[in-house]
């Protein structure tokens, strides 16, 4: 029909590597030699290969795509990495943020709220800082479901302390958190007083948040906790944005705090008044069961799952040693030949949201905030409301039938609207480099993009639907591919995107 | 692993259906038994004598002593004591001297209807259920209910770790065989052998075409499962390809039903409840009717798994506990004629669970915190209706109500007597207590 065979399987055999990996990986045996196995090896790569930084963009940038990599390359991967890890304000971006999603921001709705985010998420030129920040209010994890209109404002700073704060001292991000006016809320803390303490924030203080379930405290120890975290109250102010626009607010009120002495951990905690938050963090930090927690699940977020306790033990040292920094952390993890090793990029199930962003920021078929949230509704994670205290599933948790079905509608979604305001005009044959417009380059190029695994069988199923159409009556018809019909382009690059974006080896980062 | 076959012709043509162009091309009559890989027969017709149970979790630590409270005696005056601002007075709730007469206890003002199918003799309340060494997390404790066995999977090696899953190995091994609506994807179905249908309701099981090129889509839509059927098997990819074929099986067999059962339900009259003001159904009225729709589809499920959260009420607790026993209460209602008009009332087990109870004196915030024992409603046509077990005025006087009845053997009792199946399996951990409740 359409002459292809013996050049594209020789060309798969060369794409091999490319066609087949990273995730077609097979993970070593991992004998216990003397130099320890790369998968546990914490020292610096020095050398990474194009692979190993698209391998590295993929876990921290919600999807890879050909400018970043000229960007690192450029850079060098140190820089970058400093770079990335510094989370200043972008004041335009921010504005730009507001200005699309939110129609008054002294008021915002719960759905402006998370557009907020998700036009963050799609147009911030530092994804990793939103990736992060991800990590976090999943780590933290607090709903704007519980807030009135007149305190659903507070989600901006709440959600800024994950994007500013994501790469600081730990006790700093720890102490914020515990003051943050959102948490107070979502845990009861604004209820919790001298005379009846509410066990609800420091039980997940540590449960979920520092120490992990069980691993360290008493319930005896949990209501001498509740003592200390005591005193915020909310405030309704009247006029507070304007005539006729009253706020509420979170505020410390002395008279409402248990001043009482406290035991926790065998320790006395006098009393302290307001101080008694950074004397908690203080006193919970000395545990090193915190640092492992922390190491633990930030690997398990961005390296493999289920660590060694060697490795933790090792990465938790470090962590203590430079006294909780966050930043360095994070670069000891992402420059370690732990993080490049085959049993890290034998991959990690993406999460929807890294699904549903990283495929508009892959391919540009950008979709309206609204479309996202709606998208991530249906699948289950919709950022601002996670649906408990204890943040979202994770891993294969997420390849329910119905959750990878809605995966397929939101790429559906990036395909379909083109006539909206996000993509409108946006030619989509720009992915493709000049000159290399022949089917089988379309389809490499595409699955390099999307950084699919696609076997020989699949490869030709790709080029079969560029060489097909199917009329109005349902037949499927010849119609070999012409890269300079617009009307092909359009349909079939969209089309073969979303073939693409439906591969198993694309729900895994 | 994966019973899931490769999508071939078979398939092919329901995935044309679900995609919508041409579906009206297709006699349905075509299709034999084998062509539906979920296991709907042609005919929407609720199979006879196929008996259910209906898992409503009620997530955060549902407040038992508030749902069914006692009102005489020294219990009721502790019960009031401790709760001076919470506590629910004799009178103010529903009684249950209809039925099976009890006179010494009410139910939750908002149960109205569970009231009504209590004196039909349809509801068996299990008071102070628990498990040993009751934990206080949340979510420690949910993990225990869904792995069925206090030690977790280290108790179970070898074996699945989810009992959901571990049923359905041995009893429901069909695609839909166990099915979760509306609470994600939970741990009592992992290590199911079949990948489970989880979904978030039935409606929105459905591939959504490009209205741009829809005739290019449904091209589109195969060649994703031709390609998915080239996956090799054996790793994440292959598992997951083999999970999103079976959502493209599914959603052909689930959205053909939904279609038959607006038919029936409309003809009957038969209406879920609405939000106030909104034509939207309420959280379990949609979950409810999605059971429902199931049913009528003829899918061959055991277990349907659902429930809805909100129930951890550390604070000003009587407003947001009372909407949402209405809700319940009110979807209960409805499931409850849907299934007498389908014929299969009597095929029905409904169990209401929540991961602990709440404290028994109430907080300085009118709320409750966490807590151990607890009360189960079990709800359907074969229930024993009564009360199993009760408070003593001892127990009233501890921090927490003890348990005497291991959640598990209400899950035995329903798998033996109602599913007929040998729950030792199931539950195989040891446990200190057993005390079967004798529901059905």
């Amino acid at each position: 029909m359409h002459g292809k065979p013996l050049s594209f399987v020789l060309l798969s055999l060369l794409l091999a590597p490319l066609l087949f990996g990273p995730t077609g990986c097979v993970e070593s045996g991992g004998n216990a030699g003397t130099p320890p196995a790369e998968e546990e090896d914490l020292s610096v790569k020095m050398t990474l290969s194009e692979s190993d930084k698209i391998h590295f963009l993929r876990r921290t940038q919600f999807a890879f795509t050909p400018a970043d990599l000229q960007r690192l390359n450029t850079l060098g991967y140190g820089p970058f990495l400093a770079d990335m890890m510094d989370l200043q304000v972008q004041p335009q971006l921010e504005s730009d943020a507001l200005a699309a999603s939110v129609a008054d921001a002294d008021f915002p709705g719960e759905q402006e709220l998370a557009r907020w985010w998700l036009y963050l998420m799609t147009h911030n030129q530092n994804p990793f800082q939103e990736v992060l920040a991800m990590f976090w209010h999943d780590h933290f994890a607090a709903s704007t479901n519980v807030l009135a209109a007149e305190a659903r404002f507070w989600e901006f700073d709440h959600i800024n302390l994950w994007r500013q704060y994501g790469t600081a001292k730990l006790d700093e991000l720890l102490y914020r958190m515990t003051t943050d006016w959102l948490m107070l809320e979502w845990l009861d803390g604004v209820r919790s007083t001298k005379n009846a303490p509410n066990e609800n924030f420091a039980r997940e203080f540590w449960e979920l948040f520092t120490l992990g379930a069980d691993n360290g405290y008493t319930q005896g120890e949990i209501i001498e906790a509740s003592k200390c975290f005591t005193g915020y109250r909310t405030r309704l102010i009247a006029d507070r944005a304007g005539p006729g626009r009253d706020q509420l607010v979170v505020e410390y009120d002395g008279a409402r705090h248990n001043n009482n002495s406290k035991t926790i951990f065998g320790k006395t905690v006098a009393g302290n008044g307001q101080q008694e938050y950074r004397d908690m963090v203080n006193l919970t930090l000395a545990n090193r069961q915190v640092a492992e927690f922390i190491c633990r699940k930030l690997w398990e977020y961005f390296v493999y799952t289920s660590p060694s306790q060697a490795l933790v033990d090792e990465l938790s040292r470090g962590f203590r040693a430079t006294y909780y920094d966050l930043k360095l952390l994070l670069t000891r993890i992402f420059q370690s030949k732990a993080f490049f090793s085959p049993r890290a990029k034998a991959g990690l199930v993406k999460n929807p949201v890294e699904h549903v962003v990283g495929f508009q920021r892959a391919t540009g078929l950008l979709i309206t905030p609204t479309r996202s949230d709606n998208a991530l509704i249906d699948i289950g994670q919709r950022p601002t409301q996670p649906p408990t205290v204890n943040g979202w599933p994770s891993g294969t948790f997420w390849t329910s039938s119905q959750g990878l079905l809605e995966r397929a509608n939101s790429l559906r979604d990036s395909v379909y609207y083109r006539n909206e305001a996000p993509q409108a005009g946006y030619d989509v044959s720009t992915l493709l480099q000049p000159g290399a417009t022949q089917d089988f380059q379309v389809v490499t190029r595409c699955a390099w993009i999307l950084q699919v695994a696609l076997n020989t069988a699949q490869f030709n199923e790709c080029i079969d639907y560029l060489n097909t159409d199917r009329n109005g009556a349902g037949a499927i018809i010849s119609q070999p591919w012409d890269p300079n019909d617009p009307v092909q382009r359009e349909k079939k690059l969209r089309g073969l995107l979303y073939i693409l974006g439906n591969l198993p080896t694309y729900a895994i980062r | 692993m994966k019973t899931i076959k490769a999508i071939g012709s078979e398939s092919r043509r329901n995935f044309l259906r679900v995609a919508g162009a041409g579906a009206g091309l297709l006699a349905l009559g075509a299709l034999s038994g084998k062509d539906m890989p979920f296991g709907k027969p042609i005919q929407a017709t609720p199979l006879a004598n196929h008996k259910r149970v209906i898992i409503i979790n009620m997530l955060g630590g549902n407040d038992g002593l508030n749902t069914v409270f006692p009102t005489t005696g020294a219990v009721a005056t502790k019960y009031q004591t401790k709760r001076p601002q919470i506590a629910y007075l004799p009178g103010q709730g529903l009684s249950l001297t209809g039925g099976p007469n009890v006179p010494d206890y009410e139910l939750n003002p908002a149960l109205v209807n569970v009231q009504s199918m209590w004196n039909a003799g349809d509801v068996g309340i299990v008071y102070k259920v628990g498990y040993p060494q009751q934990n206080l997390s949340h979510f420690v404790s949910e993990d225990i209910w869904s792995w069925g066995a206090r030690g977790g999977p280290l108790a179970l090696p070898g074996v699945a770790p989810g009992w959901v899953a571990r049923y359905a190995n041995a009893y429901a091994s069909t695609a839909m065989g166990v099915v979760s609506i509306g609470v994600g994807r939970r741990l009592d179905f992992e290590g199911a052998a079949t990948s489970p249908v989880l979904v978030s309701s039935l409606g929105a099981f459905n591939f959504d075409t490009d209205y741009n090129y829809s005739s290019n889509h449904v091209l589109r839509l195969a060649k994703v499962q031709a390609i998915l059927g080239q996956q090799p098997t054996g790793d994440l990819a292959g598992d997951i390809a083999a999970a999103q074929l079976a959502s493209f099986a599914g959603s052909a067999a689930v959205q053909s039903a939904i279609a038959d059962y607006t038919t029936y339900a409309t003809a009957n009259s038969i209406a879920y409840p609405t939000n106030p003001g909104s034509t939207n159904l309420t959280s379990m009225g949609s979950r409810m009717r999605d059971v429902a729709r199931l049913i009528y589809g003829g899918f061959d499920t055991r277990v349907f798994y659902t429930g809805y959260g909100g129930f951890d009420t550390h604070a000003g607790q009587i407003a947001a506990h009372t909407s949402l026993l209405t809700t319940l209460d009110e979807a209960l209602a409805v499931f409850r004629t849907d299934m007498q008009t389908m014929g299969v009332w009597n095929d029905v087990v409904i169990v209401v669970i929540s991961e602990f109870g709440r404290r028994s004196y109430e907080n300085g915030s009118l709320g409750t915190d966490h807590g151990h024992g607890n009360c189960v409603l079990v709800l359907g046509g074969p229930v024993n209706g009564g009360l199993f077990g009760g408070i003593s005025s001892t127990d009233m006087d501890a921090e927490h109500l003890p348990y005497d009845t291991d959640y598990r053997d209400i899950y035995r009792e329903l798998l033996q007597d109602h599913l007929g199946n040998n729950p030792a399996a199931i539950f195989p951990e040891t446990q200190p207590t057993s005390n079967i409740p004798n529901l059905i």
